[in-house]
């Protein structure tokens, strides 16, 4: 029940409480006046036939008290009438039965031990009345002996007692139209009253719902509403403490409106389920995605709406209940249209123990697996190109060689045997016609290896890195005791399932190229290598050389670029870095080199600790 | 009362004329007003002719000598003394001993009540359940009719007690000795008890210890009897006309003459206070009911 109808319950009872008791005191006032009167005008009456009254007692003849009392009757209307000695016995009565009797009830004994008038109500014959008691005096003598003994005023005794039913017909009316004015009177206080208490319990109130809308607006996620406060009273410190309430909320809460907007802006659908996977909410993706509008509440199940997308797979809700949280799932969501749609699901519990939720998001996977089907489609294309590329690279160098080394071979044997027969300056062309045989030798080697790197595939194996790492060093021996070159091999080096050939090509590459481009008296190298994350190793070559500018950072991983003449630190090719690029990239790994000019390089390589679990 | 009297006075002229000798017929009133009016004009009406009357209460009656049928209205009319060899009919004269034997000429009362049965037998279908019937009368002439009375009432399977009073004081007395004794009382039409006091203790007495009191008069039903079993009066003057034809025409007539028609009066108030609810054929018959 509202407050509101409770306190005028309440008013209401109150009045009618006060609106009762007025009504049925006042008529038993009332009653008891009537009676009173009704009481006294039979006593009158008696007074009146007193002399018939005071014969009858003197004769003691019955009908001598019969007559008077039918007088007595005739004169009040009384419904019964009766004379009683002073002992309470009935010397006449007009139920002649009663005759000869004793009266003892409590109205004639009072009668009898106070000799005075009284009277009470009662019903006789079905008929309300008013019984009375009126004593009636004896009558003195009038002689002279009495007069002279007694005197005339002196009291006398009773000679018996009246006593008498006297209807209370005329009464009632009297008694019903001084209560029907009471009741008026009071039905008028009391709609007074009650229009009254509605009025001020409204008045009262109205701070009340005031109250009830801002907790209505706050449960609506409202925070920042405020409730008018329209009294000074303690209801209007409560409204004062909830806009404080509300304002704290407001300013260290997220509202349901801003969190509602967040989700519904949401570019993947989102849904809110129940633990037993009945859809509570879904937010505008989600509708648009599926097709479906979620309501009402709890009408769709998300466990129906997905199918794993392998055979066997395990549900999606079990996985949810045994890990806490999903990512990422592969999964078949079945559309409106009738259409299976691939999602990836992500979900995780949230709220309380007891009233916990699930929120899912789906990712649209259809256009991510269209990519991934064209990128691996462009991925094979240039596999191939690449390959006949490497095969194009390698038959070229192949065949260039070939006319080379009989050019590079002929200028030779033509500078030694004849060159003293040349004219100096045909000499000095001849000279370089050897020297640039020789560079583009060089530079078709390199070629060569580089187009190996991808077209020779050496099978794969665990192999030690801090070997393969020592055999470089010591391919290089020659070199880095002509360069006094300190190079360290770290010993925790680790070992790794890969192509040992290359591993070994590239630790070479980079401890060559340390030792070359490097202007100490005693170039120092270390090799070394750390963990990275779970699955990778990342390998440190590091060196005390001229270092590498900034803006070339990326540029000296391409084939042939060199930073410097071919006459300075030995005239490579600059092919090196480029063959170690493409063999840490064929191993799935990266490559890149942080330098500071005079100081030193260090190159990385970050490579897959074990390609063998390569999904 | 008042449509009563009227279809009385109307239906008089049409009432058939028994053949008589007016000249040879003479009346005497108590009283030359109501009731005795009433039944000497629906007597003469019937009779067939003018009859000379006399009102006692104006002057003795001096009575012709060719008068050979004196027929009386009222108590004091029956209890003149009359010269002897006059054929006298006495009508509402209650209480009224006849003793044929008295005097040479014929005597014939006109009843004022029907017949014992008849009053017994109407009593009982007001009061199924009645078993005990007690008749309080006091003037000489109801003394003949205590044993028919009680033989009447061992017939209808009731108990009839007869319960003479000494006067019209030891009323009081007597109604006592019926508590606990009779289930009813029926006061026969007996000038010696019936007063206005007496009527009034008996309809206290009756409505405040529940015993129903039958009365034999309209009056009485209406001083607070519960019904009362009596005779028009113009059925009584009818009937004295009948009786006076006869003896005219010299043919035995009994001593008491009981009308052909009662009449029925009821009270209702009476009814109410003593809880008796009258039967339906009851209220059908009743002449009169007084609320």
């Amino acid at each position: 029940m509202k407050l509101y109808f409770k306190t005028v319950v309440f008013i209401l009872l109150l009045i009618g409480s006060a609106f009762w008791i007025n009504i049925h005191f006042s008529g038993v006032a009332v009653s008891e006046a009537m009676s009173a009167q009704i009481a006294d005008s039979a006593a009158a009456a008696a007074g009146d036939l007193a002399p018939a009254f005071q014969k009858a007692f003197l004769s003691g003849k019955e009908l001598d008290g019969i007559k008077a009392l039918h007088a007595f009757s005739q004169k009040t209307g009384s419904v019964f009438a009766g004379l009683a000695a002073t002992d309470g016995t009935v010397l006449a009565h007009t139920n002649v039965a009663l005759t000869g009797t004793r009266l003892a009830d409590p109205l004639m004994l009072k009668g009898l031990r106070t000799g005075a008038p009284h009277f009470r109500r009662l019903f006789h014959n079905g008929e309300e009345i008013v019984e009375t008691v009126i004593p009636l005096p004896r009558q003195k003598g009038s002689s002279g002996e009495e007069l002279l003994f007694q005197g005339p005023d002196a009291p006398g005794e009773n000679a018996g007692f009246l006593r008498a039913g006297l209807p209370l017909t005329p009464a009632r009316k009297a008694e019903k139209d001084i209560t029907f004015k009471l009741l008026i009177l009071a039905v008028l206080i009391a709609a007074a009253a009650t229009a009254l208490s509605t009025f001020f319990a409204s008045v009262i109130l109205r701070q009340v719902y005031l109250l009830k809308e801002g907790i209505r607006k706050v449960r609506e996620g409202n925070y920042d509403f405020s409730v008018p406060v329209i009294s000074r009273d303690e209801l209007g410190e409560v409204a004062v403490s909830f806009n404080k309430l509300s304002r704290g909320l407001s300013e260290t809460t997220v509202s349901k409106e801003y969190l509602d907007s967040v989700l519904e802006s949401m570019p993947d659908p989102l849904l809110i389920t129940d633990e037993a996977g009945n859809i509570l909410k879904g937010n505008r993706a989600a509708a648009e995605f599926s097709g479906y509008d979620f309501l009402p509440p709890g009408s769709r199940n998300l466990r129906e709406l997905l199918e794993p997308q392998t055979e066997g797979a395990a549900e999606p809700f079990a996985l949810l209940s045994w890990g806490g949280h999903i990512k990422e799932l592969d999964l078949w969501f079945k559309a409106r249209d009738g259409k299976r749609l691939p999602v990836m699901l992500s979900a995780a519990f949230i709220g309380g123990a007891g009233g916990r939720q699930v929120v899912s998001v789906l990712k649209d996977t259809a256009q991510h697996k269209e990519s991934e089907a064209r990128m691996a489609q462009y991925l094979k294309e240039v596999e191939t190109v690449n390959s006949e590329l490497d095969a194009f690279a390698h038959t070229v160098s192949h065949d260039l060689k070939e006319p080379l080394r009989g050019i590079e071979m002929f200028s030779a044997m033509l500078l030694s045997d004849f060159g003293a027969k040349l004219d100096p300056q045909a000499g000095d062309y001849l000279s370089r016609v050897v020297k640039a045989s020789g560079r583009m030798r060089r530079l078709i080697d390199d070629l060569l290896s580089y187009a190996r790197v991808a077209r020779v595939r050496n099978p794969y194996e665990y192999a030690s890195t801090a070997r393969l790492a020592e055999e470089a060093v010591a391919g290089l021996s020659v070199l880095i005791e002509e360069r006094k070159a300190v190079v360290k091999v770290s010993g925790d080096l680790p070992e790794i399932f890969c192509d040992p050939v290359k591993i070994r090509q590239f630790f070479q590459n980079l401890v060559s190229n340390a030792v070359k481009y490097n202007d100490k008296p005693a170039p120092e190298i270390e090799i070394s290598a750390e963990r990275f994350g779970e699955y990778y190793w990342k390998f440190l070559v590091r060196d005390n050389g001229i270092g590498v500018p900034s803006q070339y950072f990326e540029e000296i991983f391409r084939m042939f670029k060199r930073l410097h003449s071919r006459q300075e630190y030995g005239g490579g090719t600059g092919a090196g870095l480029a063959i170690a690029k493409k063999i840490v990239e064929e191993h799935s790994g990266r490559i890149w080199v942080e330098s500071e000019e005079g100081k030193g390089s260090v190159f990385y390589a970050l490579i897959p600790a074990d390609l063998s679990k390569k999904p | 009362m008042k449509p009563a009297l009227l279809s009385a006075f109307l239906l008089f002229p049409a009432a058939p004329a028994y053949p008589a000798a007016p000249e040879n017929t003479a009346a005497v009133l108590s009283l030359d007003s109501g009731a005795y009016l009433e039944a000497f004009s629906a007597f003469q009406a019937a009779y067939g002719g003018e009859v000379v009357r006399y009102d006692l209460s104006r002057q003795k009656p001096v009575i012709d000598e060719k008068v050979k049928l004196l027929v009386t209205f009222g108590g004091k009319a029956a209890g003149y003394s009359y010269p002897a060899g006059i054929n006298i009919i006495y009508c509402l004269a209650p209480g009224l001993s006849v003793k044929p034997a008295a005097r040479e000429a014929r005597e014939v009362r006109i009843a004022l009540t029907p017949a014992f049965p008849a009053t017994l037998a109407k009593i009982r279908r007001i009061q199924p359940g009645l078993k005990h019937l007690r008749i309080l009368w006091s003037a000489p002439g109801y003394a003949p009719y205590e044993q028919a009375a009680m033989e009447e009432g061992a017939r209808q399977g009731v108990q009839v007690t007869p319960f003479r009073l000494e006067g019209p004081d030891s009323l009081p007395g007597a109604l006592r000795g019926a508590l606990g004794e009779a289930d009813a009382l029926w006061l026969p039409p007996d000038p010696l008890i019936v007063t206005k006091e007496n009527l009034r203790i008996l309809r206290e007495f009756s409505w405040d210890n529940n015993i129903p009191f039958y009365g034999s008069t309209k009056s009485m039903t209406r001083e607070g009897a519960l019904a009362s079993f009596g005779i028009s009066f113009a059925e009584i003057g009818k009937a004295a006309a009948r009786a006076a034809a006869a003896l005219d025409r010299g043919e035995a007539v009994p001593g008491t003459v009981y009308p052909e028609r009662t009449e029925l009066t009821l009270n209702a108030a009476a009814a109410k206070k003593l809880g008796i609810e009258f039967p339906g054929p009851v209220l059908d018959e009743a002449g009169y009911l007084f609320p």
